[in-house]
């Protein structure tokens, strides 16, 4: 009875050595966001009307957080939302703020500077989706008209931001970034962690498992995405007249807490557990609450959010 | 899978008939919880982050001598997100797999084990899979024994190798075996 109380004890003693309860914590960094949306006016491609009500939302929604959690926070918006007819591009005079491809990259790189390793970086996009994942932008062009292929491809490669070119650009800032992508084939951006292997669509793993397992790629979490929808799929609008907003950007900024009638954040943030707002748990309040909360309109529309992999979820307030 | 489950279910019918004559087939069901330290093979803020690990066995089937045995367990694992800290948290996840176990009893009371296993486990959250293995050691003491039946307390230390993690686990166990343990001719 002695020895087996000791080695309670001892175990117990043990426990209580983790590293969590002795390391200093220091902290959570600012937050830069770098929001970006377009709803295509006067483009001469179809017009999405939900993409700048989520770009303004997260944005002000990130920044009531921010605020209530005591984190420093920067927004940067880079906004194409046209003029006021349906097939009115934005005025010359907004070039320097529409989010064409040199501008997005240009924001990006500013960044670097003021951020530590520390920070974390989101950029938000709201808009199309190419379908090999790329994003599509703004026009450097002043009439803005974005002239697609036989494939409905944008024929000019300069308002097409692809998942190289973003992903690399992100990862040349200091500190830890976040996606958060509402466009068709978003999930082109969720890259295989090296170390994990993705059961969306998929029933038979065991064979990858075991090659990821010894293959040589390794896994470092600095870069998370959480995206609408897989690589092969659309992201879709809800069906509301008035205030438009995607299907996952709408159930993402009901699990932050945010309500969009009123643009104002509840006191209750519902994807938060125990206190703590990672990825995984905000992830995981959409894929409850999204087929929940647009059922009755898109019963048979198909979008499943994806997210990046590995042995970490990132923390967000 | 379905294979598999047959194999398995006519291998527990053919030596169950065991428990009932004076052979030495061993069955047992096996619960254990472990404080779990996740050390990451890349760069983190700290050395290794906390989880809880909640495991449960079933041996299916065993073969035991006066003081060794040896079986097969099917073990499943149940691990808790890691406490947060810093701007991570440890993913949370389940594991299914199989494991070779034997033991070896130096006296009426004490005994060590030691177990080598491979698992499939799940994030629970984001639906991805991935494989592991896990080496494991440690002693067990008799607490309760007659012909059919002994309880055993035990204190698994257990390493879980990962691709990115290599995680320590220690925990205390119990152990309920049932079949004849001992050889009663030899008594």
């Amino acid at each position: 009875m002695k020895k087996a109380l000791s080695l309670i004890l001892i175990i117990s003693i043990l426990l209580l050595q983790s590293c969590e309860l002795f390391y200093p914590e220091q902290p959570l960094g600012s937050i830069h966001v770098i929001s970006v949306g377009l709803n295509y006016k006067g483009t001469g491609i179809r017009v999405l009307r939900g993409t700048i009500n989520d770009t303004q939302e997260i944005e002000q929604c990130l920044a009531s957080l921010s605020t209530r959690h005591l984190r420093t926070y920067h927004s940067y918006s880079l906004l194409q939302r046209g003029g006021a007819g349906i097939d009115e591009y934005d005025q010359p005079g907004n070039a320097i703020s529409l989010p064409t491809k040199s501008n997005v990259l240009n924001r990006i790189s500013a960044l670097a500077a003021d951020l530590t390793e520390n920070d974390l970086t989101i950029f938000n996009f709201n808009g199309h989706g190419n379908d090999d994942g790329s994003l599509i932008l703004a026009s450097p062009n002043p009439d803005g008209k974005i002239i697609l292929d036989e494939n409905n491809r944008p024929l000019d490669k300069e308002t097409l931001l692809s998942v190289t070119e973003l992903l690399t650009a992100l990862a040349n800032l200091p500190g830890k970034q976040l996606l958060i992508l509402d466009s068709c084939y978003s999930g082109s951006f969720v890259e295989g962690s090296g170390s994990s292997v993705s059961l969306i669509e998929k029933r038979v793993f065991l064979e990858e498992a075991i090659f990821t397992y010894f293959s040589s790629t390794g896994y470092s979490p600095s870069t998370f995405v959480l995206a609408a929808t897989t690589n092969d799929n659309y992201s879709y609008e809800t069906g509301d007249v008035f205030h438009k907003h995607g299907r996952f950007t709408e159930t993402l900024l009901a699990g932050l807490g945010w309500d969009h009638e009123t643009n104002t954040l509840n006191p209750k943030i519902p994807a938060m557990k125990k206190g703590v707002l990672t990825t995984d748990s905000l992830y995981a309040y959409v894929l409850e609450n999204q087929e929940r909360l647009h059922a009755s309109m898109y019963f048979s529309l198909y979008q499943h959010p994806t997210i990046s992999g590995g042995a970490y979820s990132l923390r967000l307030f | 899978m379905r294979r598999t489950f047959l194999v398995l279910l006519a291998l527990i019918l053919i030596t169950s008939n065991s428990l009932w004559s004076k052979g030495k087939i061993i069955y047992a069901l096996d619960f254990s919880d472990s404080y779990y330290a996740a050390i990451p093979h890349f760069e983190d803020e700290i050395p290794f982050r906390s989880s809880n690990a909640t495991s449960i066995a079933v041996g299916l089937f065993g073969y035991a001598t006066e003081n060794f045995s040896a079986g097969l367990d099917l073990h499943t694992m149940f691990v808790t997100p890691s406490i947060p800290f810093g701007n991570y948290q440890g993913r949370g996840f389940n594991s299914v797999g199989f494991r070779v176990r034997g033991s070896y009893q130096v006296n009426r009371r004490v005994g060590l084990f030691t177990s080598i296993s491979s698992e499939a486990n799940y994030y629970r959250t984001i639906k991805e899979a991935f494989i592991s293995y896990s080496l494991q050691l440690g002693p067990q003491f008799r607490v309760f024994e007659t012909g059919m039946h002994t309880i055993d307390i035990t204190v698994p230390l257990t390493i879980h190798l990962r691709k990115e993690i290599t995680a320590p686990m220690l925990g205390i166990g119990i152990r309920y075996t049932l079949g004849p343990h001992r050889n009663e001719e030899s008594q």
